[in-house]
């Protein structure tokens, strides 16, 4: 049987001390299991408060549209990601859009620019 | 960024026993099923992050980050590698990392003992006796180098188990427990054992 190391005994002290247990360790780990002993009642729990607690409840049942949207395109986002052909696809898609996109807006402008060119000059 | 990335460690057996699976898997199913988690682990996350920051808002701001963050990564989480409580205390990790990144302009004194409520009956000497051995034992975890004082936090507030700790910071489970067996002799000799 392979002799335990002296982190894992120590290891196996500290669980008997969280469990409300004595550890029973060799004079070389004793300084080091007292210390845990006072670090353990040092370090009580510590409740959030009943205010807080709701409040956040609260939120967590109610999230609001906006972040329900984010968290829905996030999500889909992700997984459309998840595969390199699918990222390609969606490039060339992304890209189609943009360049659909910038052709309407400068047709609209030229046109728009045209048709001021032919305003009558005078009012 | 407060989600975690897919945790490294891939043993079956760190998940095999997870208590929380049942109650993750319904999460996941439904949203507001998260509210079981939540009302589980909000002291634990919240006791780790004011004793990491030392300040009530502090760790509000952080709890809650943790908890927004874990609602929204929870559809990713998968049972293959780290416990659920190990995962949710990796993103109570990065959120306080973030918050002490943050807070760089106001320092605050970490483990304050504005906390501390004696019961009634308590004999007063004793309790004065015992209120100052825990402020000294609260400054000496505070002086510790991080990755002890992570160690400490997450063993004795949090009651993680080595293997989830190796988890949560991203070692091994003999590294942690290491770790903590050289954070407890730094610990015992600034406090004087």
């Amino acid at each position: 049987m392979p002799t335990r190391t002296p982190a894992e005994r120590l290891d196996e002290a500290v669980d008997r001390i969280l469990t409300g247990r004595q550890p029973a360790v060799g004079p070389e780990l004793a300084p080091l299991v007292d210390a845990a002993a006072l670090i353990r009642s040092a370090l009580a729990p510590l409740p959030a408060s009943d205010r807080f607690e709701e409040r956040f409840a609260s939120r967590l049942a109610t999230r609001n549209p906006v972040a329900q949207l984010v968290d829905a395109v996030t999500d889909a986002t992700r997984r459309e990601l998840r595969h390199p052909a699918r990222i390609l696809i969606t490039g060339a898609a992304v890209s189609s859009a943009v360049g659909v996109g910038v052709t309407v807006l400068a047709l609209r402008r030229s046109s728009r620019r045209h048709a001021d060119g032919h305003e009558p000059a005078s009012r | 960024m407060t989600e975690p990335q897919r945790l490294r460690v891939s043993t079956p057996a760190a998940s095999a026993g997870d208590p929380d699976l049942a109650d993750v898997r319904a999460a996941q199913a439904h949203r507001p099923a998260f509210e079981v988690l939540y009302r589980r682990y909000l002291d634990r996350v919240y006791g780790y992050a004011f004793y990491q920051l030392g300040d009530h808002h502090d760790a509000e701001d952080a709890t809650e980050r943790t908890f927004m963050a874990a609602l929204r990564a929870l559809p990713s989480f998968t049972d293959e590698g780290a416990t659920f409580r190990a995962w949710l205390f990796r993103i109570a990790h990065n959120s306080i990392a973030n918050a002490h990144r943050h807070r760089s302009r106001r320092r605050t004194e970490p483990l304050r003992d504005d906390f501390e409520r004696p019961a009634p009956d308590a004999d007063p000497a004793g309790l004065v006796l015992a209120a100052d051995e825990a402020r000294l034992v609260r400054r000496a975890i505070a002086e510790l180098p991080e990755d002890r004082r992570q160690v400490v936090l997450l063993r004795f507030v949090d009651g993680l188990s080595s293997r989830e700790i190796g988890q949560v910071m991203d070692r091994s489970e003999g590294a942690a427990r290491v770790l903590l067996h050289r954070a407890l002799r730094d610990l015992a000799s600034r406090i004087g054992h």
